[in-house]
C-alpha cells in the first residue's frame, strides 16, 4: 500500500515540479547560448542583445527562486491540504495505516527536495563558462584535504538527517496546530518556533560536551579529519533523532487525536 | 454474528458542547437505516467517528468486531457531507485510485452508472458542478461491494430525478450481508427504502424503530412522525 500511496504522491506533486524543471533548463541553455554564442555580434543590433540577454537571465533567476519557494509551499501544502483539509476524509478512509501517509508525504517531499537542488545546481553549471567549471573540482579538493574520503559519506548523511527533519519538523508542527480547536494555522507557526527552539536547545547541550571529547577546549582545538568527521556524525545522529522523535509524535497525534471538522 | 455495527456509551464533545451523549446502538446485517436528525443532532459526529476520523470523548464502536481502524476501513464504504475530490483528477484516474486502494471495488459497475447518468469518465474534476461531483461521489462509494455502507446526506445536493436513480441504486445494491446507515434530513423522499429509523436529538438517540413499528403504533408516516418529535 505505501508503494500505492507514493505513487499518487509523485503523480499529485510532479506536475508542479515537471514543468518548472524544465523551463529553468531552458533558460539557461538560452541564456548560455546569448552569453557565449554571440549571434548578433557583426550586427549593429547589440543594444537589443543586451537586452534579449538581460530578459533571459531574469527569467532564469525568477525561475530558480521560484522552484525553491515551490519546493517549501509544497512540503506544507501536501501535508496540511492532502491529510487535515477535505481531503484528508479520501485519504484517511482509505485503508491504509497513518504512518504510511506520513512515510509518503515525506519520501516523496525529499525526492523534490533533492532533486531541485540537484536540478539547480545542473542549471547553474549550464551558466558557468567551460574554463571555471574545473573550479568545482577545488570543492572535492577540499574535502579530501579536511575530511578525508570518509567525509563524502559523513556530510551526505548529515545533509540527509537535517533535510528529513527539516520537513517532519513542519509536519510535526502542523499536526501539533492541528490539536487546537480554532486558529490552526497560527497555533502551527507557533508550534514550528517551538520545535526550533528546543532543537536548538538540544544542540547547544549535546554537541559541547562531544567538542570536550574530541579536544580539550582549553587549548587551542587541533583539527583533525578523524574530529571534524566526528563532529558532524554526531551533529547528523542528533537530527536523526529528532526526526524519530517528530516522526512518532506527527503519527501518534493524527493516530489517535484526529478531528476533521 | 450477524451485528455489523455496535455501539457502546458512546460520546463526543467539542470543548463544552455534547455533539454525541451516550450512543448505545446495535445494527443487524441486510437492514437500511435511516438516521434521522436536525442539524446538529450529531449524525455527521456518528458517522466520522465510525470512519476514524473523529476520536470519540468516551465509548466505543465496533464495526464486525474491529474498532475503526485498517480493517474497517476494507469493508466500510462512506460518503462524507463534503467534497473529498481533489481537482486535478479525471474521474477516470480517480476510478483507478479506488480499483487501487480497495480490493472490493468493481469499476464496470462505476462506468455503468456514470453513463446512466452522463458523465464524461474523461472529464477533470476541477470542471464539474458541485452536484455533479457529489454524483461521481456517489458512484465511487456505491461501486463498492462493501459490508456497511455509511451515506451522510446522499441526496441532498443532487436534483430529484438523480435522487430517484441514487435510491434505486441504493435499494439494488440490497444484499443481506450488507447493511445501510444513511442520514437526511429529507425523510419524505427517502421513507420508502428504509427498514428502520434512528431519530437523533441532541446527541441523543431518542427514538430507534422499524419503519413498520411506527406506522402500526401511531399510524402516521416517518415524516409525520418526524415534524411531531421535532417540532420547534
Amino acid at each position: 500500500m505505501l508503494a500505492k500511496l507514493l505513487k499518487y504522491e509523485l503523480k499529485a506533486t510532479a506536475r508542479w515540479f515537471m514543468p518548472l524543471y524544465a523551463a529553468l533548463v531552458l533558460f539557461a541553455l538560452i541564456s548560455r547560448f546569448l552569453l557565449y554564442n554571440d549571434p548578433f555580434v557583426k550586427n549593429e543590433a547589440t543594444g537589443f542583445l543586451q537586452i534579449v540577454r538581460i530578459l533571459s537571465m531574469s527569467v532564469y533567476v525568477f525561475l530558480f527562486v521560484g522552484i525553491m519557494v515551490v519546493t517549501f509551499v509544497v512540503i506544507i501544502q501536501r501535508f496540511y491540504k492532502s491529510l487535515l483539509g477535505d481531503e484528508g476524509y479520501l485519504m484517511f478512509t482509505l485503508p491504509v495505516q497513518t504512518w504510511k501517509h506520513i512515510m509518503s508525504k515525506l519520501l516523496i517531499a525529499m525526492l523534490w527536495n533533492l532533486l531541485s537542488a540537484v536540478v539547480g545546481l545542473c542549471s547553474i553549471m549550464l551558466l558557468i563558462p567551460a574554463q571555471d567549471l574545473a573550479d568545482f573540482g577545488l570543492l572535492f579538493t577540499g574535502i579530501n584535504e579536511y575530511f578525508g574520503t570518509i567525509g563524502y559519506f559523513t556530510i551526505l548523511f548529515l545533509m540527509l538527517a537535517s533535510l528529513v527533519f527539516g520537513i517532519i519538523e513542519m509536519y510535526t508542527a502542523i499536526a501539533l496546530g492541528h490539536l487546537f480547536r480554532k486558529h490552526k494555522l497560527l497555533a502551527s507557526f507557533g508550534m514550528y518556533i517551538g520545535l526550533n527552539t528546543i532543537s536548538q536547545m538540544a544542540f547547544i547541550l549535546i554537541v559541547p560536551f562531544f567538542l570536550n571529547t574530541i579536544g580539550s577546549l582549553s587549548e587551542p582545538l587541533h583539527i583533525t579529519p578523524g574530529r571534524l568527521n566526528t563532529l558532524i556524525l554526531i551533529t547528523g545522529i542528533i537530527f536523526a533523532v529528532l526526526a524519530a522523535v517528530c516522526y512518532i509524535v506527527t503519527n501518534i497525534i493524527l493516530k489517535r487525536k484526529l478531528n476533521l471538522e | 454474528m450477524n451485528t455489523i455495527l455496535e455501539c457502546k456509551n458512546l460520546s463526543k464533545s467539542f470543548g463544552s458542547t455534547k455533539a454525541l451523549d451516550g450512543i448505545n446502538l446495535t445494527i443487524e446485517k441486510g437492514r437500511i437505516v435511516g438516521l434521522l436528525g436536525p442539524n446538529g443532532s450529531g449524525k455527521t459526529t456518528f458517522i466520522k467517528i465510525c470512519n476514524e476520523l473523529l476520536t470519540p470523548t468516551s465509548g466505543e464502536v465496533r464495526i464486525n468486531g474491529f474498532t475503526p481502524g485498517v480493517e474497517t476501513k476494507k469493508i466500510v464504504s462512506y460518503l462524507p457531507e463534503k467534497t473529498y475530490l481533489n481537482d486535478w483528477m479525471k474521474v477516470s484516474q480517480i476510478i483507478r485510485l479506488f480499483q487501487d486502494f480497495y480490493a472490493d471495488f468493481i469499476p464496470e459497475k462505476a462506468y455503468d452508472m456514470l453513463k446512466r447518468l452522463n458523465i464524461d469518465p474523461n472529464s477533470r474534476l476541477k470542471t464539474l458542478s458541485k452536484g455533479t461531483k457529489e454524483k461521481v461521489q456517489l458512484i465511487l462509494v456505491m461501486s463498492r461491494d462493501a459490508q456497511l455502507y455509511l451515506l451522510d446526506e446522499p441526496i441532498g445536493g443532487v436534483d430529484p430525478a438523480a435522487r430517484d436513480y441514487i435510491l434505486d441504486t441504493i435499494i439494488s445494491n440490497y444484499n443481506e450481508n450488507a447493511a445501510v446507515i444513511l442520514s437526511t434530513h429529507l425523510i419524505a423522499d427517502i421513507e420508502k427504502v428504509l427498514d428502520d429509523i434512528i431519530f437523533l436529538k441532541e446527541g441523543q438517540i431518542v427514538l430507534n424503530k422499524t419503519v413498520d413499528e411506527v406506522r402500526d403504533e401511531s399510524g402516521k408516516s416517518v415524516d409525520a412522525l418526524f415534524r411531531e418529535v421535532f417540532k420547534c
